[in-house]
Protein backbone atom coordinates (compact mmCIF):
# COMPACT_ATOMS: atom_id res chain seq x y z
CA UNK A 1 0.00 0.00 0.00
CA UNK A 2 1.55 3.61 -0.70
CA UNK A 3 1.26 6.01 1.37
CA UNK A 4 0.00 9.06 0.59
CA UNK A 5 2.13 11.63 0.40
CA UNK A 6 2.41 14.59 2.61
CA UNK A 7 4.37 17.27 0.50
CA UNK A 8 5.16 18.14 -2.88
CA UNK A 9 8.77 17.19 -2.13
CA UNK A 10 7.08 13.47 -1.11
CA UNK A 11 4.57 13.28 -3.85
CA UNK A 12 7.76 13.75 -6.09
CA UNK A 13 9.81 11.17 -4.88
CA UNK A 14 7.45 9.13 -4.40
CA UNK A 15 6.97 9.64 -8.45
CA UNK A 16 10.73 8.58 -8.41
CA UNK A 17 10.35 5.35 -6.89
CA UNK A 18 7.95 3.92 -8.75
CA UNK A 19 9.97 5.10 -12.31
CA UNK A 20 11.81 2.59 -13.73
CA UNK A 21 14.04 3.34 -17.11
CA UNK A 22 14.32 0.80 -19.80
CA UNK A 23 17.44 -1.37 -19.86
CA UNK A 24 17.20 -1.27 -23.45
CA UNK A 25 18.08 2.57 -23.82
CA UNK A 26 21.03 1.57 -21.95
CA UNK A 27 22.48 -0.95 -24.51
CA UNK A 28 21.33 1.51 -27.39
CA UNK A 29 23.38 3.67 -25.60
CA UNK A 30 26.42 1.59 -25.64
CA UNK A 31 26.26 0.13 -28.35
CA UNK A 32 26.81 4.23 -29.88
CA UNK A 33 29.44 4.48 -27.58
CA UNK A 34 31.07 0.84 -28.97
CA UNK A 35 31.40 2.56 -32.35
CA UNK A 36 32.23 5.80 -31.07
CA UNK A 37 35.72 4.27 -29.41
CA UNK A 38 36.75 2.81 -32.95
CA UNK A 39 37.75 6.48 -33.97
CA UNK A 40 39.17 7.76 -30.90
CA UNK A 41 41.02 10.99 -31.42
CA UNK A 42 45.09 10.29 -31.44
CA UNK A 43 45.15 12.89 -28.95
CA UNK A 44 42.41 14.17 -26.26
CA UNK A 45 40.74 17.35 -26.88
CA UNK A 46 42.45 18.86 -23.39
CA UNK A 47 46.02 17.73 -24.56
CA UNK A 48 45.08 19.74 -27.61
CA UNK A 49 43.73 22.57 -25.59
CA UNK A 50 46.89 22.67 -23.89
CA UNK A 51 49.20 22.22 -26.89
CA UNK A 52 47.28 25.22 -28.40
CA UNK A 53 47.79 27.19 -25.62
CA UNK A 54 51.33 26.18 -25.29
CA UNK A 55 51.98 27.42 -28.57
CA UNK A 56 49.73 30.57 -28.14
CA UNK A 57 51.86 31.53 -25.47
CA UNK A 58 55.23 30.86 -27.28
CA UNK A 59 54.13 33.23 -30.55
CA UNK A 60 52.93 35.90 -28.02
CA UNK A 61 56.55 35.60 -26.54
CA UNK A 62 58.20 35.96 -29.70
CA UNK A 63 56.19 38.52 -31.45
CA UNK A 64 57.01 40.85 -27.86
CA UNK A 65 59.87 40.15 -28.17
CA UNK A 66 60.30 41.19 -31.79
CA UNK A 67 58.14 44.27 -31.01
CA UNK A 68 61.18 45.10 -28.65
CA UNK A 69 63.55 44.41 -31.56
CA UNK A 70 61.49 46.67 -33.49
CA UNK A 71 60.92 49.39 -31.39
CA UNK A 72 64.50 49.76 -30.89
CA UNK A 73 65.17 50.08 -34.60
CA UNK A 74 64.21 54.05 -35.43
CA UNK A 75 62.61 53.79 -38.73
CA UNK A 76 64.64 53.74 -41.75
CA UNK A 77 63.95 57.00 -43.53
CA UNK A 78 63.60 59.13 -40.51
CA UNK A 79 65.01 62.74 -41.03
CA UNK A 80 67.03 61.85 -37.70
CA UNK A 81 68.19 58.70 -38.06
CA UNK A 82 72.17 58.61 -38.55
CA UNK A 83 73.73 55.45 -38.91
CA UNK A 84 77.15 54.86 -37.62
CA UNK A 85 79.39 51.77 -38.39
CA UNK A 86 82.16 51.16 -35.95
CA UNK A 87 85.12 49.43 -37.69
CA UNK A 88 88.26 48.28 -35.77
CA UNK A 89 89.64 45.30 -33.50
CA UNK A 90 87.64 44.05 -30.56
CA UNK A 91 87.17 40.96 -28.82
CA UNK A 92 84.17 39.23 -28.87
CA UNK A 93 80.94 41.49 -28.14
CA UNK A 94 80.98 44.87 -26.96
CA UNK A 95 78.57 46.17 -24.40
CA UNK A 96 76.98 49.20 -25.89
CA UNK A 97 76.91 50.19 -22.35
CA UNK A 98 80.90 50.63 -22.75
CA UNK A 99 82.41 53.81 -23.38
CA UNK A 100 82.56 54.66 -26.83
CA UNK A 101 86.52 54.28 -26.60
CA UNK A 102 86.27 50.96 -24.87
CA UNK A 103 83.97 49.89 -27.88
CA UNK A 104 86.68 50.37 -30.12
CA UNK A 105 89.60 48.67 -28.76
CA UNK A 106 87.09 45.82 -27.64
CA UNK A 107 86.53 44.70 -31.82
CA UNK A 108 90.34 44.50 -32.18
CA UNK A 109 91.36 40.92 -31.97
CA UNK A 110 87.21 39.60 -33.43
CA UNK A 111 87.56 41.67 -36.24
CA UNK A 112 91.50 40.60 -36.94
CA UNK A 113 90.40 36.80 -37.28
CA UNK A 114 87.53 37.29 -38.86
CA UNK A 115 89.26 39.31 -41.92
CA UNK A 116 92.11 36.72 -42.46
CA UNK A 117 90.11 34.18 -44.93
CA UNK A 118 87.66 36.32 -46.16
CA UNK A 119 87.15 37.60 -49.51
CA UNK A 120 85.82 41.09 -51.01
CA UNK A 121 82.37 40.66 -51.88
CA UNK A 122 81.39 44.31 -52.62
CA UNK A 123 82.40 47.56 -53.05
CA UNK A 124 81.31 50.86 -51.68
CA UNK A 125 82.55 54.67 -52.24
CA UNK A 126 82.81 57.05 -49.31
CA UNK A 127 83.84 60.31 -48.54
CA UNK A 128 86.68 61.06 -45.91
CA UNK A 129 85.02 63.50 -43.62
CA UNK A 130 87.77 63.28 -40.77
CA UNK A 131 90.53 62.14 -41.17
CA UNK A 132 92.64 62.11 -37.73
CA UNK A 133 96.11 62.72 -36.57
CA UNK A 134 96.33 59.10 -35.37
CA UNK A 135 95.44 57.47 -38.34
CA UNK A 136 91.80 56.92 -37.64
CA UNK A 137 89.17 58.06 -40.13
CA UNK A 138 85.30 59.19 -40.30
CA UNK A 139 83.81 58.27 -43.55
CA UNK A 140 80.56 58.95 -44.99
CA UNK A 141 79.23 56.39 -47.43
CA UNK A 142 76.54 57.19 -50.63
CA UNK A 143 73.67 55.50 -47.98
CA UNK A 144 74.70 58.30 -45.17
CA UNK A 145 76.36 56.08 -43.31
CA UNK A 146 78.55 57.18 -41.00
CA UNK A 147 81.82 54.85 -40.19
CA UNK A 148 84.41 55.54 -38.00
CA UNK A 149 87.76 53.43 -38.98
CA UNK A 150 90.06 52.87 -35.80
CA UNK A 151 93.80 53.54 -36.37
CA UNK A 152 94.96 50.22 -35.58
CA UNK A 153 92.72 49.30 -38.53
CA UNK A 154 93.97 51.01 -40.53
CA UNK A 155 97.39 50.42 -40.07
CA UNK A 156 97.09 46.74 -40.42
CA UNK A 157 95.05 47.87 -43.85
CA UNK A 158 97.98 49.89 -44.90
CA UNK A 159 100.40 46.80 -46.74
CA UNK A 160 97.33 45.65 -48.52
CA UNK A 161 96.57 49.31 -50.04
CA UNK A 162 98.76 51.06 -52.90
CA UNK A 163 98.24 54.13 -51.65
CA UNK A 164 99.91 56.61 -48.87
CA UNK A 165 97.82 57.36 -45.88
CA UNK A 166 97.05 59.97 -44.23
CA UNK A 167 94.45 60.55 -46.16
CA UNK A 168 92.91 64.00 -46.24
CA UNK A 169 89.29 65.71 -45.59
CA UNK A 170 87.16 65.31 -48.53
CA UNK A 171 89.16 62.48 -49.92
CA UNK A 172 86.80 59.85 -52.07
CA UNK A 173 87.91 56.47 -51.38
CA UNK A 174 86.56 53.06 -51.51
CA UNK A 175 86.03 50.44 -49.37
CA UNK A 176 85.85 46.77 -49.71
CA UNK A 177 83.95 44.55 -47.86
CA UNK A 178 83.56 41.01 -47.05
CA UNK A 179 80.34 39.26 -46.76
CA UNK A 180 80.18 40.03 -43.11
CA UNK A 181 80.36 43.92 -43.51
CA UNK A 182 83.76 43.99 -42.32
CA UNK A 183 86.60 45.80 -43.96
CA UNK A 184 89.14 44.12 -46.17
CA UNK A 185 90.94 47.33 -47.38
CA UNK A 186 90.59 50.94 -48.68
CA UNK A 187 91.35 52.28 -51.96
CA UNK A 188 91.55 55.44 -53.55
CA UNK A 189 88.55 55.60 -55.87
CA UNK A 190 88.13 53.79 -59.16
CA UNK A 191 86.50 55.42 -62.18
CA UNK A 192 83.36 54.50 -62.60
CA UNK A 193 82.54 53.96 -59.20
CA UNK A 194 80.18 57.06 -58.02
CA UNK A 195 77.11 57.38 -55.33
CA UNK A 196 74.06 56.57 -57.54
CA UNK B 1 42.93 12.57 -13.15
CA UNK B 2 44.01 9.06 -14.44
CA UNK B 3 46.38 8.30 -11.77
CA UNK B 4 43.95 9.25 -8.76
CA UNK B 5 41.23 7.02 -10.42
CA UNK B 6 43.76 4.14 -10.66
CA UNK B 7 44.51 4.77 -7.00
CA UNK B 8 41.13 4.21 -6.47
CA UNK B 9 40.37 1.71 -8.08
CA UNK B 10 43.50 -0.30 -6.02
CA UNK B 11 42.05 0.79 -2.92
CA UNK B 12 38.60 -0.14 -4.12
CA UNK B 13 37.49 2.85 -3.58
CA UNK B 14 34.15 3.90 -5.66
CA UNK B 15 35.28 6.63 -8.11
CA UNK B 16 32.79 10.15 -8.08
CA UNK B 17 31.34 10.90 -11.30
CA UNK B 18 33.63 13.21 -12.50
CA UNK B 19 36.63 11.13 -12.22
CA UNK B 20 34.74 8.43 -14.45
CA UNK B 21 33.85 11.47 -16.65
CA UNK B 22 37.23 12.44 -17.17
CA UNK B 23 38.78 9.38 -17.35
CA UNK B 24 35.75 8.25 -19.73
CA UNK B 25 37.00 11.62 -21.90
CA UNK B 26 40.56 10.20 -22.21
CA UNK B 27 39.96 6.68 -22.78
CA UNK B 28 36.29 6.08 -23.96
CA UNK B 29 35.90 2.54 -22.40
CA UNK B 30 32.41 1.69 -22.60
CA UNK B 31 32.28 0.44 -19.08
CA UNK B 32 33.11 3.99 -17.56
CA UNK B 33 29.76 5.04 -19.44
CA UNK B 34 28.00 2.30 -17.87
CA UNK B 35 28.54 2.87 -14.64
CA UNK B 36 28.00 6.60 -14.93
CA UNK B 37 24.85 5.18 -17.05
CA UNK B 38 23.52 3.28 -13.86
CA UNK B 39 24.20 6.14 -11.43
CA UNK B 40 23.14 8.76 -13.37
CA UNK B 41 19.84 7.93 -15.62
CA UNK B 42 17.35 7.47 -13.01
CA UNK B 43 17.71 10.48 -12.09
CA UNK B 44 18.24 12.30 -15.68
CA UNK B 45 14.91 9.94 -17.24
CA UNK B 46 12.59 11.14 -14.01
CA UNK B 47 13.43 14.89 -14.47
CA UNK B 48 12.65 14.54 -18.28
CA UNK B 49 9.51 12.39 -17.46
CA UNK B 50 7.62 15.03 -15.04
CA UNK B 51 8.75 17.80 -17.87
CA UNK B 52 7.20 15.95 -20.74
CA UNK B 53 5.53 12.55 -22.15
CA UNK B 54 7.04 9.53 -22.00
CA UNK B 55 8.37 9.17 -25.09
CA UNK B 56 9.69 11.99 -25.69
CA UNK B 57 11.39 11.84 -22.09
CA UNK B 58 13.02 8.59 -23.42
CA UNK B 59 13.93 9.99 -26.49
CA UNK B 60 15.22 13.18 -24.78
CA UNK B 61 17.36 10.83 -22.33
CA UNK B 62 19.27 8.96 -25.09
CA UNK B 63 19.77 11.94 -27.32
CA UNK B 64 21.32 13.83 -23.82
CA UNK B 65 23.84 10.25 -23.43
CA UNK B 66 24.66 10.52 -27.21
CA UNK B 67 25.76 14.22 -26.82
CA UNK B 68 28.20 12.76 -23.76
CA UNK B 69 29.62 10.54 -25.82
CA UNK B 70 30.00 12.87 -28.90
CA UNK B 71 31.44 15.61 -27.18
CA UNK B 72 33.51 13.66 -24.28
CA UNK B 73 36.40 15.39 -25.26
CA UNK B 74 34.95 18.90 -24.77
CA UNK B 75 33.92 18.00 -21.01
CA UNK B 76 35.60 20.07 -18.24
CA UNK B 77 35.87 18.57 -14.78
CA UNK B 78 34.99 22.05 -12.89
CA UNK B 79 31.30 21.27 -11.42
CA UNK B 80 29.72 18.58 -11.42
CA UNK B 81 29.30 15.68 -14.06
CA UNK B 82 25.83 15.04 -12.96
CA UNK B 83 24.73 19.65 -13.78
CA UNK B 84 26.71 18.83 -17.21
CA UNK B 85 24.61 15.92 -18.11
CA UNK B 86 21.20 17.98 -16.69
CA UNK B 87 22.43 20.76 -18.76
CA UNK B 88 22.90 19.00 -22.11
CA UNK B 89 19.34 17.68 -21.47
CA UNK B 90 17.55 20.96 -20.85
CA UNK B 91 19.33 22.13 -23.98
CA UNK B 92 17.87 18.91 -25.68
CA UNK B 93 14.75 19.73 -23.81
CA UNK B 94 14.12 23.36 -25.15
CA UNK B 95 15.03 22.51 -28.50
CA UNK B 96 12.23 19.75 -27.86
CA UNK B 97 9.68 22.50 -26.65
CA UNK B 98 10.05 24.85 -29.35
CA UNK B 99 10.26 22.73 -32.18
CA UNK B 100 7.11 21.60 -31.30
CA UNK B 101 5.98 24.71 -29.42
CA UNK B 102 5.10 22.83 -26.03
CA UNK B 103 5.34 26.19 -24.51
CA UNK B 104 1.91 26.63 -24.72
CA UNK B 105 1.65 24.46 -21.71
CA UNK B 106 -1.07 21.68 -23.84
CA UNK B 107 -0.50 19.11 -20.85
CA UNK B 108 -2.26 21.98 -18.18
CA UNK B 109 -4.94 19.95 -20.43
CA UNK B 110 -4.43 16.55 -18.82
CA UNK B 111 -7.25 15.97 -16.38
CA UNK B 112 -6.70 14.65 -13.00
CA UNK B 113 -8.66 12.39 -11.31
CA UNK B 114 -11.36 13.49 -9.31
CA UNK B 115 -10.71 11.17 -6.10
CA UNK B 116 -7.94 9.52 -6.89
CA UNK B 117 -6.21 7.08 -4.88
CA UNK B 118 -2.76 6.41 -3.17
CA UNK B 119 -0.77 5.34 -6.27
CA UNK B 120 -3.04 7.24 -8.64
CA UNK B 121 -2.02 10.33 -6.89
CA UNK B 122 2.03 9.18 -7.16
CA UNK B 123 1.05 9.08 -11.12
CA UNK B 124 -0.35 12.30 -11.28
CA UNK B 125 2.20 14.19 -10.60
CA UNK B 126 3.27 14.88 -13.79
CA UNK B 127 -0.16 16.53 -14.83
CA UNK B 128 0.12 18.07 -11.30
CA UNK B 129 3.45 19.98 -12.53
CA UNK B 130 2.05 20.74 -16.36
CA UNK B 131 -0.26 22.92 -14.94
CA UNK B 132 2.54 25.03 -13.51
CA UNK B 133 4.30 27.46 -15.76
CA UNK B 134 7.53 25.48 -17.73
CA UNK B 135 10.31 27.89 -15.52
CA UNK B 136 8.66 27.44 -12.16
CA UNK B 137 8.19 23.30 -13.20
CA UNK B 138 11.94 23.12 -14.08
CA UNK B 139 13.10 24.62 -10.67
CA UNK B 140 11.06 23.08 -8.60
CA UNK B 141 11.92 19.50 -10.77
CA UNK B 142 15.42 20.14 -10.51
CA UNK B 143 15.48 21.14 -7.23
CA UNK B 144 13.80 17.72 -6.31
CA UNK B 145 16.69 16.07 -7.95
CA UNK B 146 19.14 17.45 -5.76
CA UNK B 147 20.74 20.49 -7.36
CA UNK B 148 21.27 23.31 -5.09
CA UNK B 149 19.69 26.88 -5.76
CA UNK B 150 23.19 28.31 -7.15
CA UNK B 151 23.53 24.92 -9.56
CA UNK B 152 19.85 25.94 -11.01
CA UNK B 153 20.84 29.27 -11.36
CA UNK B 154 23.84 28.71 -13.17
CA UNK B 155 21.71 25.96 -15.53
CA UNK B 156 19.02 28.24 -16.28
CA UNK B 157 21.14 31.27 -16.17
CA UNK B 158 18.96 33.44 -13.91
CA UNK B 159 19.56 34.62 -10.77
CA UNK B 160 19.22 32.80 -7.72
CA UNK B 161 16.91 34.80 -5.89
CA UNK B 162 14.93 34.33 -9.07
CA UNK B 163 15.20 30.66 -8.85
CA UNK B 164 14.61 30.42 -4.87
CA UNK B 165 11.29 32.30 -5.84
CA UNK B 166 10.04 29.96 -8.96
CA UNK B 167 10.42 27.07 -6.77
CA UNK B 168 8.92 28.72 -4.08
CA UNK B 169 5.47 29.41 -6.12
CA UNK B 170 5.93 26.23 -7.60
CA UNK B 171 5.35 24.49 -4.20
CA UNK B 172 2.58 26.49 -2.93
CA UNK B 173 0.66 25.42 -6.00
CA UNK B 174 1.63 21.80 -5.48
CA UNK B 175 1.23 22.42 -1.98
CA UNK B 176 -2.72 23.11 -3.13
CA UNK B 177 -2.85 20.46 -5.57
CA UNK B 178 -2.06 17.85 -2.80
CA UNK B 179 -4.44 19.30 0.25
CA UNK B 180 -7.71 18.81 -2.64
CA UNK B 181 -6.62 15.30 -3.17
CA UNK B 182 -6.24 14.42 0.58
CA UNK B 183 -8.96 12.35 3.09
Amino acid sequence: MTKRPDSPEAWYQQHKEATHASAADKRTILRHAGKHKQRPALIPFRQWAMAGAGGLALLVLIGTWQMGSLTQMPAAGSDSFVQVELHGYGRGEASPVQPFAARQSHYLEDYQQRTLNTAVRYQRPATVIEAEADGSLVLLTCNETMMQVSAELMRSLMPQQSRTIPLSRGEQIQLDFNQSGFILAITKQQPGLQCG
Amino acid sequence: MSAIYSLRQWLNIPADNETLMSRYADTGEEKLLSLLYDRCNKDLFHFLLVMIDEDTAREIAQRTWLKVIERRQRYQPKGRFIAWLFTLARHTLIDEYRKTARFTDEMADIAMPDKPSSSELANALPAALARLPFPQREAFCLHQEGFGVQEIANMCGESAETIKSRIRYARQQLQKMLEKYRD
